[in-house]
């Protein structure tokens, strides 16, 4: 659990509850401080017995004690009725701690006079179970106590002088001369009563300090509470802000936020449609629907001065002219409206409204909380919208190019249908010079093709997404199958294409056609692009426990300059077309696509004449 | 009546039908045609060819598909049901094959083709493919008499 540091309640509870002034802790405090001294008490009537020149009666004392702890008994059942409810009644513990008063220095005074009066040693402690009793009360209740506890010792000294009225007659120090004389007597009760006076104040206005304190620390607290949730809550905007959650939710915890913090009936949040100038409503809370669909909300009826730029503030709107629907505001129980401006970058988009349902002014500190607030909303509602914007342009442009490009194929298909049927000579005899110019022809056309199939490839990766279902696969056991399945081709051109690979699995979330596509590609343009007599070497390991599949070779390589441009699409080197006529130039771009839809990322690095090497890390499956 | 074996091409492209008709006849193929889905349906009863080739995509992107539900049906009110044994070829293009939503595994309880060939078409693989469906269906046919 936090701690809020304005909290005292993390003190211990009883000090907490003492300074506090709760009255049930200070009854507690009593009981057990009673406790203490009855114990105390006791131990003297039975220790009393075994000293050599004082004969305590301890069988006086231990009835007095045996009454006191009945009593006390009774103020403990007490207080745990009272724990167990819901608390005690004021006047209840009023009455409680009276009797307490009341009854404390009697006892004391039994006590003193069953002890040996002024000379009793339980004075001492007396000053220790009076002070840490009397603290927690007021200075005039605390001086009142001392009186009755000096009284409760007078008494006992009085009694002493009565004939056969005290038991004990005082422990004789020799020398002194003090007992039984009364003017020693008279000056141990004056001296007693000044010390625990003396004490008494001074607790008690340590209390009372202390309690003054703790009173101006929760005043502080209850001023910053409000002050903090704002900021938490700004806070919470903030981090919204920058989460994946879509647009509406975010304007939607904007609206709850703000009818939380400021205690209003209700919040809206409206947008400007530009064409019609009315008001669309995109979040609300607080608010029925019967309202929220009450009509349109025309910008320049009600919210003239939100168009401004300015917050607009209906303190009736069940009366105002400006209002627009005062019937369904009063139903809706309604008093008065505070529209904010949702400021744009170049113009008002919106507003934020917040209903209330009793007529009440906003503070400027409110007025300015709320006006960073909507600044915030606007800003991103504008993002929110470029990004929408920007997304439907990218989509709309994929998805021209894949008609585009399946627009071409049909057509091209044809025609490499007709030329094959002229080809077999099922429309008349051909030409040598005419075959080997539909041959040409025929060429060319698979380069489109080719292209075309390629381009449909690259951005059909892009626009299915990853709906498809994954799979862990061996990354291994794929290069090995590729290295088989090129080797071949490797062979023919003079090439040594061999696998570098680890004893352990290496596993990764993919289908078998992202990883096929990963290595096809990555393994055809390094066998393509190096000469004869060189190598291309597939390895894989783990890095930062990240896989990480290299592709090396010992090509023409890439000029440094050309590195960044090679995985944007249709980009190729000169050497490349030169080595390479009917390359797309899409490969590469193909293969980033994949790589990043895994999570992973791929790099290339190259010396021109020596050689490149394709570098791609993909997250490991668990 | 010739004993050429009929081949009914059903496909909104005039090219590829010329094409298809060009090829075909040159391999001793008689050839019909229809440009959308309800004019081949009625060629199959006018003309009872012994195999079909069906494009996919005609007006509608399935309405290859619909031919051969209906030519296929069980239903045994069937307007076609004495047409469910001619074979079907489907012409698919990969594109149109990513994008169905709709199985199109030949599971053996219920076919709706007999054979896919993915555009680009290429002449020879087409050629015998018909020619394995024509002697299956001769070998499978009710002897004479």
């Amino acid at each position: 659990m936090r701690r809020d540091p304005a909290d005292a309640s993390h003190m211990k509870p009883l000090l907490h509850g003492l300074l506090r002034g709760d009255p049930l802790v200070k009854l507690q405090w009593w009981v057990g401080l009673r406790w203490g001294l009855l114990g105390v008490a006791m131990l003297m009537g039975l220790w009393g017995t075994r000293l050599p020149h004082t004969r305590f009666p301890t069988a006086g004392i231990l009835y007095t004690c045996l009454a006191v702890a009945l009593l006390n008994v009774c103020f403990h059942f007490r207080l745990a009725v009272f724990r167990r409810t819901a608390g005690p009644e004021r006047r209840e513990t009023e009455w409680l701690t009276k009797i307490f008063f009341v009854t404390d220095p009697i006892f004391l005074g039994v006590l003193f006079h069953l002890t040996g009066g002024a000379a009793s040693p339980l004075l001492p402690y007396t000053v220790l179970h009076a002070t840490l009793s009397g603290g927690p009360l007021e200075t005039r209740s605390a001086l009142l106590y001392a009186g009755a506890v000096v009284a409760g010792l007078a008494g006992a000294v009085f009694g002493e002088w009565l004939p056969n009225g005290s038991r004990v007659y005082g422990i004789p120090i020799p020398g002194t001369g003090l007992h039984p004389d009364p003017w020693g007597v008279g000056w141990m009760v004056v001296l007693f009563a000044a010390v625990l006076s003396a004490c008494l104040l001074f607790v008690s206005s340590l209390f009372r300090h202390l309690r003054e304190s703790l009173l101006q620390l929760s005043d502080l607290q209850r001023t910053l509470q409000p002050a903090k949730n704002k900021l938490e809550r700004l806070n919470e905007v903030a981090n919204i802000t920058s989460s994946t959650l879509g647009l509406k939710p975010r304007i939607d915890f904007i609206c709850s936020s703000v009818r939380e913090l400021m205690g209003v009936k209700g919040v809206t949040v409206r947008l400007l449609d530009e064409r019609t100038g009315k008001l669309e409503l995109m979040s609300s809370c607080g608010l029925s629907p019967a309202y929220l669909n009450k009509g349109p909300v025309e910008a320049n009826k009600s919210l003239a001065g939100v168009l401004r730029g300015e917050p607009q503030f209906v303190a009736d709107a069940t009366h105002d002219p400006s209002t627009q629907y005062p019937q369904e505001a009063a139903r809706e129980g309604i008093a008065s409206i505070l529209s904010f401006p949702l400021q744009g970058r170049q113009k008002i988009i919106g507003a934020l409204r917040l209903y209330t349902g009793e007529k009440r002014q906003f503070t400027a500190e409110e007025m300015d909380f709320l006006s960073t607030l909507a600044g915030q909303g606007a800003i991103f509602i504008e993002n929110a919208r470029i990004y929408d914007a920007l997304k439907r342009q990218d989509e709309a442009k994929n998805e021209f190019i894949l008609m585009m490009t399946h627009e071409l194929k049909g057509p091209l298909m044809v025609v490499q249908g007709f030329l094959e049927v002229m080809q077999k000579g099922y429309v008349g005899a051909v030409s040598a010079k005419q075959k080997e110019l539909m041959e040409r022809i025929q060429k060319r056309i698979e380069s489109v093709m080719g292209i075309s199939a390629e381009l449909l490839d690259l951005y059909q990766w892009q626009t299915r997404g990853r709906e498809v279902e994954v799979a862990p696969i061996s990354f291994n056991k794929q290069v090995q199958k590729a290295v088989d399945l090129y080797g071949v081709v490797a062979q023919k051109k003079g090439l040594s294409l061999k696998p570098e690979l680890p004893k352990e699995d290496y596993l990764v979330q993919a289908t078998e056609e992202e990883v096929e596509k990963i290595l096809g590609n990555l393994v055809t343009n390094a066998i393509k692009y190096t000469p004869a007599g060189g190598e291309v070497c597939v390895s894989l390991a783990m890095v930062a426990g990240r896989m990480q599949l290299r592709v090396k070779d010992t090509g023409i390589g890439v000029a440094s300059e050309d590195i960044p441009k090679i995985f944007k699409e249709f980009f190729r080197t000169q050497r490349a077309k030169r080595m390479d006529p009917d390359g797309s130039g899409l490969g590469l771009p193909l293969v980033k696509r994949i790589v990043e839809g895994l999570g992973g990322d791929i790099t290339m690095e190259s010396v021109e004449n020596q050689g490149s090497e394709l570098i791609a890390t993909l997250p490991r499956s668990a | 009546m010739t004993d050429r074996p009929k081949i009914l091409v059903i496909d909104d492209d005039p090219d590829v039908v010329e094409l298809m008709r060009i090829a075909l006849e040159a391999n001793g193929y008689e050839v019909c045609s229809a440009s959308n889905g309800t004019e081949g349906l009625r060629a199959v009863k006018e003309i009872r060819p012994d195999l079909i080739i069906l494009d996919v995509m005609m007006d509608t992107t399935t309405e290859g598909f619909q031919v051969s539900y209906q030519l296929r049906s069980r239903d045994p009110d069937s307007a076609y049901g004495e047409f469910s044994t001619i074979p079907i070829i489907m012409l698919t293009g990969i594109s149109q094959k990513m994008q169905m939503k709709f199985s199109i595994q030949k599971d053996g309880d219920y076919l709706p083709v007999d054979e896919f060939l993915e555009k680009p078409i290429q002449l020879d693989p087409l050629l015998e493919m018909i020619r394995k469906l024509l002697q299956r269906r001769k070998e499978n046919a009710p002897g004479p008499g």
